[in-house]
């Protein structure tokens, strides 16, 4: 067994059983033959990508109508508005409270 | 290898049947590179022919892609490590379109090889699987497919200077196993 080692030159590693690894992973000509006539047929087909992602959504082709809204939304402005309001009022009621406090101490 | 029905063009003139050309000619020249690979690469042994169909498919869609420059050899390993992994997560068995029947040569041809060669290659296999992924495959693709450390840099998408401390890394810790593995034989060689 592995009779005749012989060393690499360069580099040390043992050329003789690695080539008996090479070997042993080499497929037969028939095998080869076989599967090239799978591989032409394949090629025929054009949606048989083997790399194409899978599970990538496709965007619809098709326009869905939307569902309607169930409660009218206001305009972006407006929750604006509300929002500053609120804020002024708030604001305003904090102020009158100390004005409150700072009289009455 | 070459099985078409109608000769091979002399001067192709359609895309398709230069992609063809250069597709069967990278085929006779490295289909069984590309088995190999797909071995090394650890995709399960049922599984290997339908991965070296999926790489040659794969290059002609990709055939584009492809700079004349480069290494075919480079190139075609970079698709098999993506199909590899495809396989290895199950998704190529998923994802067949053909069936083939496996028949009685499937797989390599270790008939025709002496038992001592093949107990020989089982054993470096087993010895390179202790070797991490990255190392082995460097190491693979330099000492056993001759490839140069530019070429996979490129296919691995890594550091030409990481392969290079790869490989050493490699060949050091196997160069240990295989004197351990011979140390071991000397010893027992006298017993048996």
């Amino acid at each position: 067994m592995m009779r005749g080692l012989k060393p690499i030159p360069s580099e040390g590693t043992h050329e003789e059983v690695l080539e008996s690894y090479r070997a042993l992973a080499t497929p037969s000509d028939r095998l080869l033959a076989r599967n090239w006539h799978v591989i032409c047929r394949r090629v025929r087909d054009a949606d048989d990508d083997p790399l194409a992602v899978e599970g990538v959504m496709e965007p619809p082709r098709v326009c869905v109508p939307v569902p309607p809204v169930p409660f009218p939304m206001p305009a972006a402005s407006v929750l604006v508005s509300l929002a500053v309001g609120g804020s002024a009022a708030m604001i305003t009621g904090i102020g009158w409270s100390l004005a409150r406090l700072l009289a009455t101490s | 290898m070459r099985s078409r029905t109608t000769p091979p063009t002399l001067c192709p003139v359609t895309y398709e049947e230069a992609a063809e050309q250069l597709i069967a000619d990278a085929y006779q020249e490295h289909g069984a590179f590309v088995y190999r690979t797909l071995s090394y690469l650890g995709v399960e042994a049922d599984q290997i022919e339908d991965a070296l169909q999926d790489v040659f498919v794969a290059a002609f869609r990709r055939i584009r892609d492809f700079d004349r420059d480069r290494s075919m050899r480079a190139w075609l390993y970079g698709i098999a490590r993506r199909v590899a992994s495809q396989h290895r997560r199950g998704l190529g068995r998923r994802r067949r379109r053909m069936v083939l029947v496996h028949d009685a040569d499937a797989g390599p041809d270790r008939a025709s090889l002496p038992d001592d060669r093949v107990l020989a290659g089982m054993t470096i296999k087993a010895m390179l699987e202790r070797l991490d992924d990255d190392k082995r495959r460097a190491f693979v693709m330099s000492e056993v497919e001759g490839l140069s450390a530019p070429e996979i840099a490129r296919a691995e998408g890594a550091n030409v200077n990481t392969i290079y401390a790869r490989i050493r890394a490699a060949r050091l810790r196997f160069r240990r196993m295989l004197d351990d593995w011979a140390k071991k034989a000397r010893e027992e060689g006298p017993a048996s």
